[in-house]
């Protein structure tokens, strides 16, 4: 068998994908069937599509074989954002790892730094007082819309609404502001760290959240009433980029994606983490797998943030925010004024960091585009061995092969759209 | 100060189901005791297996009514550069029906030929050709092993230990083993051969 790669721009041919002996193909209509599907045209035309193309959403380029206006096959070259965040964690503390977490899903910043805190404080067996989760779960929940906004607006605008782009862009400007508010950055914030939050919010968050969510649900009846029952929208996504359960489970798919195929499946309600358990919220279920199902339940998942937000809002606690472990969370700057011991562990944590014992763990989180996972190798020095991180773009985009299959070449930027990647996260 | 490791921890309790305890069942019945290691940490089964039978137990695992591990969450590789074999390869599945992750570890070398998964789970076809890319393990019947995230004409496999991410090697008394060849170092440092050969 030849390991040998083709030669860049003939794209894989159909009949390559080998059968293995004695393995069977267990996907009813997975990757051997389709591909078998697929009748040989006389010549298939192959076009590239991006890198610089503004319905990819970044730097991806794809290269679709195409049967008149059928795509026939799609290959996705992706890596034109990575930045080897792999390697550079490992010469990094643990806390100097946080803000290069933030750019790696640049839509939903805070998502990052709580899947990589999180992992590291289980790694260290740290606990979260409940104020600091509470303060967690609003702001990635307000991330997660911010996330889900900056989707429907450019999805919308892909498919030729232009106006939900402009709804989209002012409630997550609102969303922009209370980020500045907390941590004096709008994008990147770097807010969640290991062993709590970078610092207590200021007296304005609560009024600030309370504001946006009492007139977020009508906002997003503004939304739906432009697209949900929009006959051009339904005509244009109703159908479109199906996936069975079965294929997007093998294909490792999570989050809306894999929901919208009818699969139940939310890292929050299946491995609640940071006081998930204690908030009541839907997990939405698309029945046919298509881009209208997931249109919906992004739409849905925001209204469901909101209630999520509202609930935490309303049932803050008191007390600290950060773990009172002094080996992890800094002093308070009062203390380095009268502590000789304080002012050592400040200076100790700025410049060594900590140390965790050796081990590895696997640790995952919803973020907007699914299961968001690090793994995390430690041998006890004040960096980490190995970072792994399970981006769920990642594997979301691996299935576009499989969603556009024989669907016209106009459609194919509406399915790219519906599975709301983001090529920082894909590429690392 | 001298930089000295933490006091250590008490680990966190685990929570009661072991995450992979379904996985260890089965493959308890399937493979001979010698093949199988099994090792618990934070709450989950580490389970260890050869290579030649990636294939047997990934399918098993899929199919078998009692597993159902049919989302492939991930697969990705450790490097430990003084152990023989030198790499680790862990694939991840999880189970939606059992809500349980399976953590299948696999130890190889530069030369082990690992079966390629993506005729079992379409998803890890991807995240082999990162493997390979990153690391540079091979993967026996993959449909299309190349480069995925860097260039074709890339030169080594960054997330290898001993591949330096960035920087020239700046020669300081604490790093002038690893900054400078034996023939470059002061003779009055060990290691240094200039001047043990003009006194010879």
């Amino acid at each position: 068998m030849s390991l040998q790669p083709p030669p860049l721009g003939t794209g894989t041919p159909p009949d390559a994908i080998p059968r293995q002996e004695g393995v069977p193909h267990l996907h009813p209509g997975g990757v051997g069937e389709f591909l078998e599907k697929i009748e040989p045209a006389e010549e298939l035309m192959e076009i590239n599509m991006g890198p610089q193309h503004p319905s990819t959403h970044g730097v991806l380029r794809l290269v679709l074989s195409l049967d008149g206006e059928r795509v026939r096959d799609c290959r996705a070259d992706i890596g034109y954002l990575h930045t080897g965040f792999e390697k550079s964690f490992e010469s990094h503390t643990y806390q100097q790892c946080i803000p290069l977490t933030d750019r790696m899903d640049y839509l939903a910043p805070p998502m990052n730094n709580l899947g990589f805190a999180l992992t590291v404080e289980k790694l260290m067996g740290l606990e979260i007082p409940p104020r600091g989760q509470y303060l967690r779960v609003i702001v990635v929940e307000l991330s997660r819309i911010a996330s889900h906004l900056i989707w429907l607006g450019t999805h919308a605008l892909d498919l030729g609404a232009t106006t939900v782009f402009m709804y989209c862009w002012r409630e997550r400007d609102r969303i922009l502001d209370i980020m500045e508010w907390i941590s004096g950055v709008r994008m990147m914030t770097s807010f969640i760290r290991v062993g709590g939050l970078m610092a207590d919010v200021p007296e304005e968050f609560v009024p600030m959240v309370r504001a946006f969510t009492a007139d977020f649900q009508q906002k997003v009846d503004e939304y739906e009433g432009l697209l949900t029952s929009n006959p051009i929208w339904r005509q244009r996504t109703i159908g479109l980029g199906v996936i069975s359960a079965a294929e997007a489970m093998g294909f490792g798919c999570s989050g809306p994606t894999l929901r919208g195929s009818g699969v139940p499946y939310d890292v929050r309600r299946a491995q609640p983490y940071s006081s998930y358990d204690q908030f009541e919220f839907e997990v939405p279920v698309g029945v046919n797998g298509d881009v209208y199902d997931r249109y919906l339940i992004r739409v849905r998942e925001m209204r469901e943030s909101c209630r999520i937000v509202d609930q935490a809002i309303k049932a803050l606690p008191g007390g600290p925010t950060n773990t009172p472990d002094r080996k992890v969370t800094l002093p308070p700057r009062a203390e380095l004024d009268t502590s000789m011991e304080s002012l050592i562990h400040h200076f100790k944590l700025t410049t060594e960091g900590f140390r965790p014992d050796p081990g590895s763990l696997y640790h995952a989180i919803e973020s907007p585009r699914g299961e968001l996972g690090f793994l995390l190798v430690s041998d006890g020095g004040n960096r980490p061995y190995r970072c792994k991180v399970r981006a769920p773009s990642f594997s979301n985009l691996s299935a576009l092969r499989r969603m556009v299959q024989d669907e016209l070449v106009a459609d194919a930027v509406a399915v790219v759209g519906s599975i709301d990647i983001t090529l920082g996260d894909v590429d690392r | 100060m001298s930089p000295e490791p933490a006091p250590r921890r008490p680990r966190a309790a685990t929570s009661p189901p072991e995450q992979g305890r379904r996985a260890g069942r089965l493959l308890k019945k399937l493979l001979p005791p010698a093949e199988l290691g099994t090792d618990s940490e934070f709450g989950q089964l580490r389970i260890t297996i050869p290579a030649g039978r990636l294939l047997v137990v990934a399918s098993a695992l899929r199919s078998d009514p009692s597993t159902l591990y049919e989302l492939a969450v991930c697969m990705t590789c450790i490097d430990w550069p003084e152990r023989d074999p030198r790499f680790d390869l862990v694939y991840l599945l999880r189970s939606l029906v059992h809500n349980d992750l399976a953590w299948v570890s696999v130890p190889a070398s530069e030369e082990t030929e690992v079966p390629s998964l993506s005729a079992i789970y379409p998803g890890m076809e991807w995240h082999e050709r990162e493997c390979y890319d990153l690391f540079g393990i091979r993967f026996s019947g993959h449909p299309n092993l190349t480069r995925i995230l860097l260039p074709d004409d890339w030169e080594g496999h960054p997330l290898r230990k001993d591949y330096v991410s960035f920087g020239e090697p700046v020669a300081f008394t604490h790093n002038i083993e690893w900054a400078l060849s034996s023939q470059d170092r002061p003779e009055y440092l060990p290691g240094a051969t200039r001047g043990a050969v003009e006194r010879s």
